[in-house]
C-alpha cells in the first residue's frame, strides 16, 4: 500500500511540474523577446515572465497624451497575412512593410496611386556631381513617440543599426551605401560605393526608415517592438496573429488620417475571415482570399470588389547557356506557344492579367512586347530550328510546389498542354522544394519562378535577369553586349523618371521580345475587398496600402 | 525485494540513448539534404558573396562535426536556437512553444474520443460474442484503419461543415481575440477554468471534428485489443463467481470485467502515442490546426534544420516520456517485472 | 450436418475449396476472400488503364469542376433561325472556360466566349453569335426562362461518370491510371523494407553481440517514432519520384521486419533440431538458410501483406502533405491535397472518390493480410 501511495503521489507531481512549465513557458502577450533565446526561453523557464529591457510592453498606449482624435472613426481591416517581425532591420514581406508605411516614414515615399516619389521626412536632397553622395535636407521640428527629437544623429543610427544587424533586407542598405555622415542636425549624406540613379526609391524601402534610438535596441532585432517610427498611425496595440491596433499620431506632420482608428484582425483562414467579411465583421479583406471566393463576392450587393494592377510577376527562366535553350529559335518559339490566358482562366481563376513584357503593367515605362500566341509561328520557328513531329524538342520543366502557393502544380500542367500543343514538344515536368530550387539555379534549364520589386523601378525587374554581372545568380546566364549597354545608358540617367530614360527602357523591352531570356506570363491584380460604405482606397503596385486614406460614410 | 523507485531511474536513463540516436540521425540527415536553408530564406537571384556572409554568420560553414558539437552542446542548455527560414532570427523554441499546445490539444481529445468508441465497442463485442454485431465491429476495426485518416477529416469536413453545416471545418477558433486566457494553452480547458463560456462553446465546436477524426481513426486497433483482454478476462473465474453470486450480467461485464480489462488497454494507449502523433500532423494539415505537426511539415519544406531538429526533439521527448510511463506502470502492476 | 462429411468427399477443386475454407478456417475466411477479390479487381484496373480509361488523366477535357454525371451541352437555337443541326462553323455563344467552350473547338464550331456575368441569350438576340452553347443539365430551367429559344438536337459531348476537378481532368481516369503510381510505390516499398530488415534481423539474432545491441537500439529509436515524419524527412531529401519516395517509406518499416525476424531466430535458435544440425557440423551460413528463414517465411508473407497496406496509407498522407508524386502522374493523394481548397465550395466529387480507391486498396491488402495471418498461425487462445 505504501509503494503504491508513493508512486501517485509521483505521478502527481509529475503531471503538475509539466503543467507548470507549460503555463510558465507561454507568455500571454508578446514581450519584446531578444534574437537570440536565452536560458530564459527554455522548456525549464521559471515562472517569473521575462522583464525585458526599455521597450514599451505590448499593451500599453503612448506615454504621452494624444490630443483628441479628429474624427472617431474606426475601420476593421482582414487580412491573412502575418507580420514577421515589427524591425525594419529584418522584415522583408509585404504585409509587415505594408505596417510600416501607415506607421513608419522614410525620408522620401510614393505618392499614392503612383511609382513616382514625393519629399516626406526630408524635404529636399541634393545629388553630387559624380552620383556618389546624397544629401538629404530633414524635415524641422518632429518628433518620435518616445519623445525622441528627429533629427540627422537619428537617421545615422538607423542605417548603422541596419548595417550591424545583418537582417534579411539589409543588402538594400549595404549593397549601395558606403557610409552616412551627419552634416548638421537637419542634413544628412549618404555617401554609396557607386554612382546608382535610383537610390532616391531605395531610400523610400523600409530598412532605411528613421526610428528612434531609445526605443530599439541598436544590435538585435526585435520582433515584437511597437516603437513604429513617425508614421500617419502608431500602434496603439499588438498581439501577434490576433490583432492590432492603430491610432492617429499626433506627432504626423501631414493632413491627420481619415479614420483615428484601425484595427487589423488576422485571419488563419481565409474561408473565416470571407466569412467575417460577409458578415460585416469586418470593413475591408485585404488580400489572400482564395481565387473562387473573388468570383463569388462580386455578386454580393453589400460588397465592392477593388482591382488594381499588382507587382507580382509570373515568368519562365531560361538558363541561355544549356542546351537546347541557346537556341534563341527554341526560345521564340515557347514565347508564340505559352496560352497566358489559360494561365489566367485556369490557374488563377481571373487573379492575374495576361502580361506580355517583364516591366509590370502600371509601371512607368511598361510596354507590350512579346506577342500573342501563335500555334503556326510557334511550330515554324521549331522547324527552322530543327524539331518536327517526329524529332520533337524534349525540354525539362522545373517548377517548385509549395512556395508559390499550391496552385503551382496547376501552373507547370497549364504551361506543359500549351507547349505540347503544338504537336513539336515534349515537356517534361520536374519539381523541387524551394531550398533545393534556389540552390539548383544555374543547373535547370526552364523554370518557373515569380517576383515581387525590391524598389519600384523597371530596373529591377530587368536588370537580375539578363544584365550580365546578375544573370548567372538567378540561373539565367544571359549575357549581351547590346543589353548591358542599355543598362548602363538607363543607369546613367540623371532624370529617373524622364522622356529619354523612358526610350532606353523600351529598347530593352523590345530586345527582350527579341532574344528572349525570360518569358513574361501573367501578372497578379491587387483586389480588395470592401463594404459598400468604404472609400479611399487606393491600389498601386507599391503594394502597401494606404490606410490613412481610408474613410467609411 | 526490488524497488519500483530502482526501475524508474534506470528506465528513464535508458531513454536517454535512444533521443540521442533520433537526435542524430536527424541532423545527419538534414546535414546530407539537398537544398540551401539560406538561399532558400533571401530573394532569388541575391549575389553569392552575400549569401556566403550570412552563412559564415549563422556558423553554417564550419565543419560537420564542430556544428554537430555545438548543436548538442546548445541543446543540453535547452537552446534550441534561432529560425533560418523563411523568415531569420526567430527563436525556435518560442515557434515550438506556441504551436505545442495545440497539438495536446488534439491529442489529448482524439484520446478520449478512441477510448469512449473503441473501448465500449471492443467491451461490446466481447460481451455479445460471435453475434452480427461482433463480427460487424470487428470488421468496422479494420474498414476505419484502412480509411485514411484525412480523407475521413475531409468526408466530416464535407458532411458536418458544409452540406450540415454544424461545425467549422478549420482552425481552433473562430477569431483569436475570443481566446480565453492563457493557462495551459489549451483553449477548452483554459476557458472551463476562467468561466468564458463563449469561448468554451467556440473552441469546442472546432475541436470537435479533428477529434473526431483522430479518434475515430484509431478506434479500430483499441476495438480488437479490448475486445481480445474481455474476452479472456471473461473466462476467469471471478468473473464465473460474480454470476454465481447473482450479480447482473451488464454490471459483471461493464464494471468488474472491464475494470480489469483496463489497464493493458491504458498501456496500450501509451504504445499508439507514435501512431497519434503521425495522424495529428495529417489532421492538422486537414483542418488548418495550427499545431506542432502543420509547423514541423511547413519547416521541412524550407529546410528550417533548427526549427526542424527542435520539433523532433520535441516529438521524441514526448515518445519516450509516454512510453516510460507506461512501462513504469506495467511495472507497478507485475511487480516482476524490475531490473 | 457438414461436420460428418467423409473425408473422400472432400472437394479437390481450387473452388471447391474456396468454398469450404470457411469450415476449416472460421468466418475470417470470408475477410480473406473479400481481400482477395479487391485486389485482383485492382490489379485487373492497373493493367488495363489504357484500355478501360475513358480518357486521358493528365490533359483537359472539359471545363473545371464538372459534377458527376456532366460533360454534356447542348445547343439552343431562336425559334425561327432555321438551324436544325451541329453544323460546323456555326457561331455559338459560351461562357469562358467551360466544357461548352471545349466541345465547340472539338466539334468544328466557332466559339464566342464571354465572361460568366454575361447573358448569352442576349448575345445571341444582339446578332453576336447564332446560338447559345450551354451544359445540358441547364437547359431545361433557360428555356424556361427564354421562350425564345429551342432545343437544337440532342445533347452531345463528353460525358464524365465521376465529374471533373479544378483543371477540366477527367476524375475517373485519374482514378483509373492513379492505381499504378500507388500500387508501385507501396510494394516497391514492401519489398526494399524486407530486403534490408529481414537479412538484417537474421543476422542481428543469430550472432548477437554488440552488433546486435547496437542496431536493436537504433532500430528501437526509429520503431517508436512517429513513422510519417520520418518519411517526411527522407523524402524532403531525396525529392519526389516513384523510387525515392518508395525508399522514403520503407525507411519506416524496416525496423518492422527487423524486429519479427529477429524475435523468430531467437526462439528457433534454441529449437533442439537446429542444436543437432549444429553438433553435426552444418555451417551457421547452411543452419540460417536452411532451418531458420523457412520458419521465417510464413509471419513474413503476413507483415508484407499488411506492409502495403500500411505503405498505401503513408504514400497518400505523403501526397496530401504535398511531398508524394508530381504531377503529370495521376496520383490519388495528390487529388485529394488540390480538392482539399475546394471543399468549402461544396465540390464534394474531387475528393470523395480518390479517398475511396485509397481506403479500397489499403483495406484489399489488409483483409489479405489478416486473412492470411489468421489462417497460417491461429490464435488458439480466442475463439
Amino acid at each position: 500500500m505504501n509503494k503504491r501511495k508513493t508512486f501517485f503521489i509521483l505521478v502527481a507531481l509529475a503531471l503538475v511540474l509539466a503543467l507548470g512549465l507549460t503555463a510558465c513557458g507561454q507568455k500571454a502577450t508578446p514581450t519584446p523577446a531578444p534574437a537570440k533565446p536565452a536560458a530564459t526561453e527554455a522548456p525549464a523557464a521559471t515562472a517569473a515572465p521575462a522583464a525585458t529591457e526599455a521597450p514599451a510592453a505590448a499593451e500599453t498606449a503612448a506615454p504621452t497624451e494624444a490630443p483628441a482624435p479628429a474624427n472617431n472613426k474606426t475601420i476593421v481591416i482582414g487580412t491573412t497575412d502575418k507580420v514577421t517581425d515589427l524591425d525594419p532591420a529584418n522584415a522583408y514581406d509585404f504585409h509587415t512593410w505594408e505596417i510600416f508605411h501607415n506607421t513608419m516614414d522614410t525620408l522620401l515615399h510614393y505618392k499614392p496611386g503612383t511609382t513616382d516619389l514625393e519629399p516626406a521626412l526630408a524635404t529636399s536632397y541634393d545629388v553630387s556631381k559624380d552620383g556618389k553622395e546624397y544629401t538629404f535636407h530633414l524635415r524641422k521640428g518632429l518628433k518620435f513617440d518616445d519623445g525622441t527629437p528627429f533629427n540627422a544623429e537619428a537617421v545615422k543610427w538607423s542605417i548603422d543599426r541596419v548595417v550591424k544587424i545583418q537582417g534579411d533586407p539589409n543588402w538594400l542598405v549595404t549593397s549601395f551605401v558606403d557610409h552616412v555622415e551627419v552634416v548638421d542636425d537637419y542634413t544628412v549624406k549618404f555617401v554609396l560605393k557607386k554612382a546608382v540613379n535610383y537610390f532616391p526609391l531605395l531610400v523610400a524601402t523600409y530598412p532605411y526608415a528613421p526610428i528612434s534610438p531609445k526605443c530599439y535596441p541598436a544590435d538585435k532585432i526585435a520582433s515584437d517592438s511597437t516603437c513604429g517610427g513617425i508614421g500617419p498611425y502608431k500602434i496603439a496595440k499588438w498581439a501577434r496573429d490576433q490583432e492590432m491596433d492603430l491610432v492617429a499620431n499626433p506627432n504626423w506632420y501631414g493632413a491627420p488620417p481619415k479614420a483615428s482608428n484601425i484595427i487589423i484582425k488576422y485571419f488563419a483562414d481565409a474561408t473565416t475571415m470571407r466569412l467575417a467579411l460577409e458578415n460585416g465583421e469586418i470593413d475591408i479583406a485585404l488580400k489572400s482570399l482564395n481565387p473562387t471566393d473573388y468570383a463569388d463576392l462580386k455578386q454580393n450587393p453589400n460588397l465592392q470588389v477593388i482591382e488594381g494592377p499588382g507587382a507580382y510577376i509570373r515568368y519562365i527562366v531560361f538558363n541561355v547557356k544549356m542546351k537546347p535553350f541557346d537556341d534563341p529559335k527554341v526560345r521564340q518559339a515557347i514565347a508564340y506557344a505559352v496560352d497566358r490566358q489559360a494561365i489566367v482562366d485556369k490557374v488563377y481563376q481571373g487573379t492575374h492579367e495576361p502580361l506580355y513584357t517583364m516591366v509590370p503593367i502600371g509601371m512607368w515605362s511598361h510596354k507590350d512586347t512579346f506577342p500573342k500566341r501563335d500555334l503556326a509561328k510557334a511550330k515554324q520557328l521549331l522547324q527552322e530550328a530543327g524539331y518536327s513531329a517526329d524529332n520533337p524538342l524534349k525540354i525539362d520543366l522545373w517548377w517548385t510546389p509549395t512556395h508559390y502557393g499550391d496552385t503551382e502544380s496547376d501552373m507547370a500542367s497549364v504551361v506543359k498542354e500549351a507547349l505540347e500543343e503544338t504537336g513539336m514538344i515534349k515537356v517534361n515536368l520536374q519539381s523541387a522544394e524551394w531550398a533545393t530550387y534556389t540552390d539548383q539555379f544555374g543547373s535547370m534549364g526552364m523554370f518557373l519562378l515569380g517576383w515581387y520589386p525590391d524598389y519600384m523601378d523597371p530596373d529591377d525587374y530587368t536588370y537580375p535577369f539578363a544584365a550580365s554581372d546578375a544573370s548567372d545568380d538567378i540561373g539565367s546566364n544571359y549575357s549581351s553586349p547590346e543589353m548591358d549597354a542599355l543598362f548602363a545608358k538607363e543607369q546613367a540617367a540623371t532624370d529617373l523618371r524622364g522622356a529619354d530614360r523612358e526610350k532606353v527602357f523600351y529598347e530593352i523591352q523590345q530586345l527582350w521580345a527579341q532574344d528572349v531570356p525570360t518569358i513574361p506570363l501573367s501578372q497578379g491584380k491587387l483586389l480588395v475587398v470592401a463594404q459598400k460604405n468604404i472609400t479611399g482606397i487606393v491600389l498601386d503596385p507599391v503594394m502597401a496600402n494606404h490606410y490613412f486614406l481610408f474613410d467609411k460614410k | 525485494m526490488r524497488s519500483l523507485g530502482r526501475y524508474l531511474l534506470i528506465r528513464t536513463l535508458l531513454t536517454i540513448p535512444m533521443i540521442f540516436v533520433l537526435v542524430t540521425l536527424v541532423f545527419l540527415i538534414l546535414r546530407v539534404m539537398p537544398g540551401d536553408p539560406v538561399k532558400s530564406s533571401i530573394r532569388p537571384g541575391a549575389p553569392q558573396e552575400y549569401i556566403d556572409e550570412i552563412r559564415h554568420t549563422l556558423g553554417l560553414d564550419k565543419p560537420l562535426y564542430v556544428q554537430y558539437g555545438d548543436y548538442l552542446w546548445d541543446l543540453l542548455h535547452f537552446d534550441l536556437g534561432t529560425t533560418l527560414s523563411p523568415v531569420r532570427g526567430q527563436s525556435v523554441a518560442k515557434q515550438i512553444w506556441e504551436h505545442f499546445p495545440a497539438t495536446l490539444e488534439l491529442a489529448l481529445a482524439g484520446m478520449f474520443v478512441t477510448a469512449v468508441v473503441g473501448v465500449g465497442m471492443g467491451a461490446y463485442a466481447a460481451h455479445h460474442r460471435r453475434s452480427v454485431a461482433d463480427y460487424s465491429l470487428r470488421l468496422y476495426a479494420i474498414i476505419i484503419y484502412a480509411i485514411p485518416v484525412f480523407w475521413l477529416g475531409l468526408m466530416f469536413q464535407l458532411i458536418f461543415g458544409v452540406w450540415l453545416r454544424w461545425f467549422p471545418i478549420a482552425g481552433r477558433i473562430s477569431s483569436l481575440a475570443m481566446a480565453p486566457k492563457h493557462i495551459t494553452g489549451l483553449y477548452t480547458l483554459d476557458s472551463l477554468l476562467t468561466g468564458n463560456w463563449a469561448a468554451f462553446k467556440d473552441s469546442m465546436m472546432h475541436l470537435a471534428l479533428p477529434a473526431l477524426t483522430l479518434g475515430l481513426y484509431l478506434s479500430g486497433v483499441f476495438v480488437r485489443l479490448t475486445r481480445s483482454n474481455m474476452l479472456q478476462i471473461l473466462k476467469m473465474d471471478f468473473v464465473t463467481a460474480a454470476r454465481a453470486r447473482g450479480i447482473p450480467e451488464r454490471t459483471v461485464v461493464y464494471r468488474h470485467a472491464l475494470k480489469n480489462a483496463l489497464i493493458p488497454i491504458i498501456t496500450m494507449m501509451g504504445l499508439q502515442f507514435a501512431l497519434l502523433l503521425a495522424g495529428a500532423v495529417l489532421t492538422e494539415s486537414t483542418f488548418s490546426w495550427p499545431g506542432l505537426g502543420r509547423f514541423l511539415v511547413e519547416r521541412i519544406t524550407y529546410r528550417d534544420f533548427p526549427s526542424i531538429q527542435g520539433a523532433v526533439v520535441v516529438f521524441a521527448l514526448l515518445v519516450a516520456s509516454v512510453s516510460l510511463l507506461v512501462d513504469v506502470l506495467y511495472a507497478w502492476i507485475d511487480p516482476r517485472i524490475r531490473y | 450436418m457438414t461436420k460428418t462429411r467423409k473425408l473422400r468427399e472432400e472437394p479437390t477443386s481450387l473452388m471447391g475449396r474456396l468454398l469450404r475454407g470457411a469450415y476449416w478456417y472460421g468466418a475470417e475466411w470470408y475477410w480473406t476472400v473479400t481481400g482477395g477479390i479487391l485486389l485482383v479487381l485492382i490489379i485487373a484496373i492497373t493493367i488495363f488503364a489504357p484500355v478501360i480509361s475513358p480518357y486521358d488523366p493528365i490533359t483537359t477535357v472539359g471545363g473545371p469542376f464538372e459534377r458527376p454525371g456532366g460533360g454534356q451541352v447542348v445547343l439552343l437555337a431562336p425559334k425561327d433561325s432555321g438551324i436544325t443541326a451541329v453544323q460546323k462553323g456555326l457561331k455559338v455563344a459560351v461562357f469562358y472556360n467551360t466544357t461548352a467552350a471545349i466541345v465547340a473547338e472539338k466539334y468544328g464550331l466557332t466559339p464566342r466566349p464571354y465572361q460568366v456575368d454575361k447573358d448569352l441569350f442576349a448575345k445571341v438576340r444582339a446578332g453576336e453569335a447564332q446560338a447559345v452553347l450551354i451544359a445540358a443539365r441547364d437547359a431545361a430551367q433557360a428555356l424556361a426562362d427564354h421562350q425564345d429559344f429551342v432545343q437544337v438536337g440532342k445533347p452531345f459531348g463528353p460525358h464524365f461518370l465521376l465529374g471533373t476537378d479544378n483543371l477540366g481532368r477527367d476524375i475517373l481516369s485519374r482514378l483509373i491510371w492513379g492505381a499504378r503510381a500507388v500500387l508501385a510505390v507501396a510494394i516497391l516499398s514492401a519489398l526494399f523494407s524486407a530486403a534490408v530488415g529481414v537479412p538484417l534481423g537474421l543476422l542481428s539474432g543469430f550472432f548477437g553481440g554488440w552488433f546486435d545491441r547496437v542496431l536493436s537500439l537504433i532500430m528501437d529509436s526509429v520503431y517508436s517514432f512517429p513513422g510519417l515524419i520520418l518519411a517526411i524527412a527522407v523524402a524532403a531529401v531525396l525529392g519526389t519520384g516513384v523510387v525515392n519516395i518508395a525508399i522514403a517509406i520503407s525507411v519506416v518499416y524496416i525496423p518492422t521486419y527487423f524486429r519479427m525476424t529477429r524475435s523468430q531466430v531467437l526462439s528457433i535458435k534454441e529449437e533442439l533440431y537446429v542444436e543437432a544440425a549444429r553438433a553435426l557440423g552444418a555451417k551457421q551460413r547452411e543452419i540460417l538458410g536452411m532451418y531458420i528463414f523457412p520458419n521465417v517465411i510464413s509471419t513474413l508473407v503476413v507483415v508484407f501483406s499488411l506492409n502495403v497496406a500500411d505503405a498505401i496509407l503513408t504514400e497518400a498522407g505523403l501526397a496530401f502533405l504535398g511531398l508524394g508524386l508530381q504531377p503529370p502522374t495521376p496520383d490519388w493523394g495528390f487529388d485529394l491535397n488540390k480538392g482539399k481548397a475546394y471543399l468549402p465550395r461544396g465540390y464534394w466529387w474531387p475528393i470523395t472518390f480518390p479517398g475511396m480507391m485509397i481506403t479500397l486498396v489499403a483495406l484489399g491488402f489488409s483483409l489479405l493480410g489478416e486473412g492470411l495471418g489468421e489462417i497460417l498461425n491461429p490464435r488458439l487462445t480466442e475463439e
